[in-house]
């Protein structure tokens, strides 16, 4: 039945002669989720199965191609002839400079995206995460001033199939397990919370004693937290907001946005290639997008277009070595295609991480933010410390609040970063970076 | 399954509600159908997508916890026998209580113009239109974004069956300017309605914007510290959402997540403070008639006059709190659990004149918007950011402007330093928010002019 699904789809496509070119994406994803609330009462189980399939139709005029993209619910042959004839006359309308829209076909790297758990019934996958949460709880427990106040485990196994005109076929299954944990304990006479988050994509790879002990440690300095005061100079951001600011959670980060070649072909981008992207002062940025990490959480073998994943240098030594670019964009750029965006590497700096704290004055340290949200191209941000120390004559002074003020293009130019190495969630750099001069606001 | 049979629709529901309540306390099943068209153009090249999604939840309430599932295979067997599947492995209940009333509901939200009964080639001219005008100023890009989205859901219990019809108009023009330290800034304008009536406005959100981008290019960042500020109806209604807001969802109250439970019936702002989630106000983004739990739609207080009052809810916790349940349990899609979310969120409307209020600053800040925000139940911290703010000086607002402006701080600091409202009342700001960085559903929020002393920018 499933197999007639994409027959009927690819069938109607290839019948319609006014189709230049198409492609079918098919996404199954299966979910196992647990909520634990108050008392880690478990408070729901959430299971299930969605399946979408999504074209894209692509009509060539001369040096326009049009192109429309619509998902199919409904799978009666009648129904997607509908759907599909509507998306040409969408397409016709919608015309962009002419670009080849699939990749040559070549051979793809199979990466190991996947937890091999998820190949388990629904009720095995259930009892592990059952028993996942529970290694949670006890290694909460195992600190007794911390109170388990609520968890959500999240998990997904996800497979796509793409199908095209040019007759690639390429599939993918790609897992992730998410945990939401929050901790709280007694501080300056009332309780305080930490959120603390992480996905990895096996079971195995989520070590869940560092992640708790992490977790512990902050919530435990959230509760000695006061207010900062007005601080001008060496900030030194630690995991998780060295990883926030170089892999945000929500869009990239201006470094990257600026790379990319939709956002030169949009003359939105202030890089140019081969030249600096900032004014460096310090050690000078080195960036890569590495799409083929094994069981890396932005690991992906092929994009949209079918271009193969690679280990791009977008940024060497300061300098622009390429744009990220799909297909589109790289034809109307004609540059190569580099697949998709993937992990962000940042390589490592000459000094200890304990280095970066050295000098006569005091340094104000940034481990978490409440959201570091910068401008997308212009990279200003003034985001809010969910916590940070004041490093101030041999004492490590945890504070809560203010914001760190600035742009990721100065901070970046004056800058150094430690030798040592940290992964999380996409992210493989350096444990801390030092910016040798920005600004918190206190409150 | 036939959707276009309503009443196949409800015969199929309530048949998987009685096999799930044969195992369970409470069941129900909710099916959400969201068709979106989407077009997105700028100077150089243009998207579409015209993408749906359609599915079904079930959901199986034992009386200390939810056991949910969904499918998108719509097909009656499959339906009926996941049901089955979901309740397996639960004790027989032998105490189905006896439906009484059964309520049988169906709501539509027609706006004034279907965007049905207009062409698709002319939304893809008003976005050429829209992109060409903003081609007359001198910026790098524009972009133009038409959004419609017409949202189905059927909810079914043992005692209601109910069907909505959603239906937003949305319409962003956002042009690209470089600033002069070279860098690329942007400014935006938005128009929503529930019909095609949004593009209606779009002409002068599109001069309203450009006259912005001479402020954007020379706006500079401003010096951290704190000042007197006015508050344009955009950042007023974030911080709303941010404060009492997400501080009032009683699923997070629930878990002790939230410093609101400590402190009901506390005075926490002057008394022409009032900070209200409204689903039922239909021109706005977070309108619905029932939510996800099939509860309907009416105003909540969470603060009334100053003082901290009710949560907004989701089944779970209300029924473990005591408290009287508000039609705010809302899931993303079909896939995912529903929380206790907001819809529109605002502060009530105050009384004085905003002119008035400018005059009366002698040193501070026209806080324009539009800014993101972030939530801190918990701890009560408030954050906004990303802001464009312009200076007022001897109660005039004058040609110096700021880029990026983020606020934090204390929210009962904040609240109780709010000196005067508005009468001047606009719902303006239409957007997906996340609890934490995900489950995305579509809020509005807005309200007065505020006028705060001593809040702390940066």
């Amino acid at each position: 039945m499933e197999k007639d699904k994409l027959a009927v789809l690819k069938k109607v496509l290839v019948q319609n002669k006014e189709i230049d070119y198409w492609v079918i994406a098919k996404i199954i994803e299966k979910k196992y989720n647990l909520y634990l609330t108050k008392n880690v009462q478990h408070e729901n189980y959430l299971t299930g199965m969605r399946e979408d399939y999504i074209v894209t139709v692509f009509k060539k005029y001369e040096q326009e191609l049009g192109e429309a993209t619509i998902t199919i619910v409904d799978f009666s042959e009648s129904e997607i002839k509908k759907k599909v004839d509507e998306a040409l006359f969408a397409a016709s309308l919608s015309r962009n400079p002419f670009y080849e829209p699939f990749a040559e076909k070549e051979k793809i790297i199979k990466l190991n995206l996947h937890d091999t758990i998820f190949d388990k019934s629904q009720r095995d996958i259930q009892t592990i995460v059952e028993d996942f949460s529970e290694k949670i709880r006890m290694e909460v427990q195992k600190n007794k001033k911390i109170k388990f106040t609520s968890a959500e485990i999240l998990t997904v196994d996800r497979n796509s199939l793409l199908m095209t005109s040019k007759g690639h076929e390429l599939e993918q299954r790609k897992s992730a397990v998410y945990v939401e944990l929050i901790l709280t304990t007694m501080g300056k006479g009332e309780e305080v919370e930490f959120l603390a988050d992480k996905t990895e994509t096996t079971f195995e790879k989520f070590n869940i004693s560092d992640f708790v002990k992490e977790a512990v440690e902050t919530v435990i300095d959230v509760s000695n937290a006061g207010h900062p005061e007005a601080f001008t100079g060496p900030v030194v951001l630690t995991n998780p907001a060295i990883h926030e600011f170089f892999v945000p959670t929500m869009g990239e980060n201006p470094i990257v946005t600026n790379s990319s070649a939709r956002a030169k072909y949009m003359n939105v981008s202030k890089f140019e290639l081969s030249k600096p992207i900032a004014k460096f002062k310090g050690e000078k940025l080195t960036l890569k997008s590495n799409a083929l990490i094994p069981q890396g959480l932005r690991s992906s073998a092929f994009d949209a277009s079918c271009v193969p994943a690679r280990n791009l240098t977008i940024v060497e030594d300061g300098i622009l070595k390429n744009l990220v670019s799909g297909k589109q964009f790289a034809d109307y750029l004609k540059i190569k295609p580099t697949g998709p965006l993937g992990n962000i590497q940042i390589s490592p700096g000459k000094l200890s991480a304990d280095a970066l704290y050295e000098g006569k004055t005091p340094v104000i340290e940034v481990k978490s933010f409440s959201w570091f949200d910068p401008s997308p191209y212009a990279g200003d941000f003034a985001s809010e410390i969910r916590l940070g120390y004041l490093i101030k004559d041999g004492k490590r002074i945890p504070f809560k609040g203010g914001l760190l003020v600035g742009s990721v293009f100065d901070a970046i130019a004056d800058a150094n970063y430690s030798k040592e190495t940290v992964e999380d969630a996409g992210y493989y750099g350096p444990k801390a970076v030092r910016f040798n001069k920005l600004v918190v606001s206190g409150l | 399954m036939d959707l276009k049979n309503r009443s196949e629709i409800k015969k199929i529901f309530l048949k998987l509600v009685e096999i799930m309540e044969q195992r369970c306390r409470r069941a129900d099943v909710l099916l959400i159908e969201r068709k979106e068209l989407a077009i997105s153009r700028d100077f150089s090249t243009v998207d579409v997508e015209n993408v749906s999604e359609r599915g079904i939840k079930l959901r199986a309430y034992t009386g200390n916890k939810y056991y949910e599932t969904h499918t998108t295979n719509l097909d009656e067997a499959n339906l009926v026998k996941i049901a089955e599947e979901l309740v397996a492995n639960l004790p027989e209940n032998k105490e189905i209580p006896l439906t009484k009333d059964f309520l049988d509901k169906d709501f539509s939200e027609k706006g004034k113009i279907s965007p049905d009964s207009i062409k698709f080639e002319d939304k893809i001219k008003l976005t050429e239109s829209a992109v060409q005008k903003m081609k007359n100023s001198n910026l790098q890009n524009a972009r133009c974004n038409y959004e419609e989205e017409i949202t189905y859901k059927a909810f079914c219990s043992r005692n209601k069956f109910l069907t909505q019809r959603l239906q937003r108009v949305l319409m962003l023009v956002i042009p690209y300017i470089k600033a002069e330290d070279g860098s690329t800034r942007y400014a935006f304008e938005q128009a929503l309605a529930n019909g095609y009536e949004a593009t209606k406005d779009i002409d002068e959100k599109i001069a309203k914007v450009l006259e912005t981008i001479e402020h954007v290019k020379v706006a500079k960042r401003i010096k951290p510290g704190k000042y007197t500020t006015i508050t344009c109806p955009d950042p007023t209604g974030v911080l709303a959402h941010e404060s009492f807001g997400h501080g009032a969802e009683s699923d997070t109250a629930y878990k002790g997540r939230a410093k609101m439970a400590e402190h009901i019936g506390d005075k926490i702002a002057p008394d022409f403070v009032n900070i209200i989630d409204d689903p039922s106000i239909e021109s706005a983004y977070g309108h619905y008639f029932f939510d996800d739990e099939g509860e309907f739609v009416k105003p909540t207080y969470m603060v009334k006059d100053g003082v901290i009052t009710d949560y907004i809810t989701e089944s779970f916790s209300i029924e473990r709190m005591g408290k009287k349940q508000s039609a705010n349990g809302r899931a993303q899609s079909f896939d995912h659990k529903s929380y206790a979310r907001m819809s529109t969120t605002f502060f009530g409307q105050g009384e004085d004149s905003l002119k008035d209020m400018i005059a009366s600053v002698k040193d501070g800040i026209f806080f324009i918007g539009p800014v993101g925000g972030m939530e801190d139940p918990k701890g009560w911290g408030v954050q906004l950011q990303r802001g464009m703010a312009q200076k007022i000086k001897n109660g005039k607002l004058v040609d110096e402007y700021y880029w990026n402006v983020s606020v934090t701080g204390y929210l009962p600091t904040i609240l109780g330093n709010i000196k005067k409202v508005s009468k001047e009342f606009e719902i303006t700001h239409a957007s997906h928010c996340g609890k934490g960085h995900k489950e995305w559903v579509e809020v509005a929020s807005g309200g007065p002019y505020l006028l705060i002393e001593n809040l702390d920018l940066g």
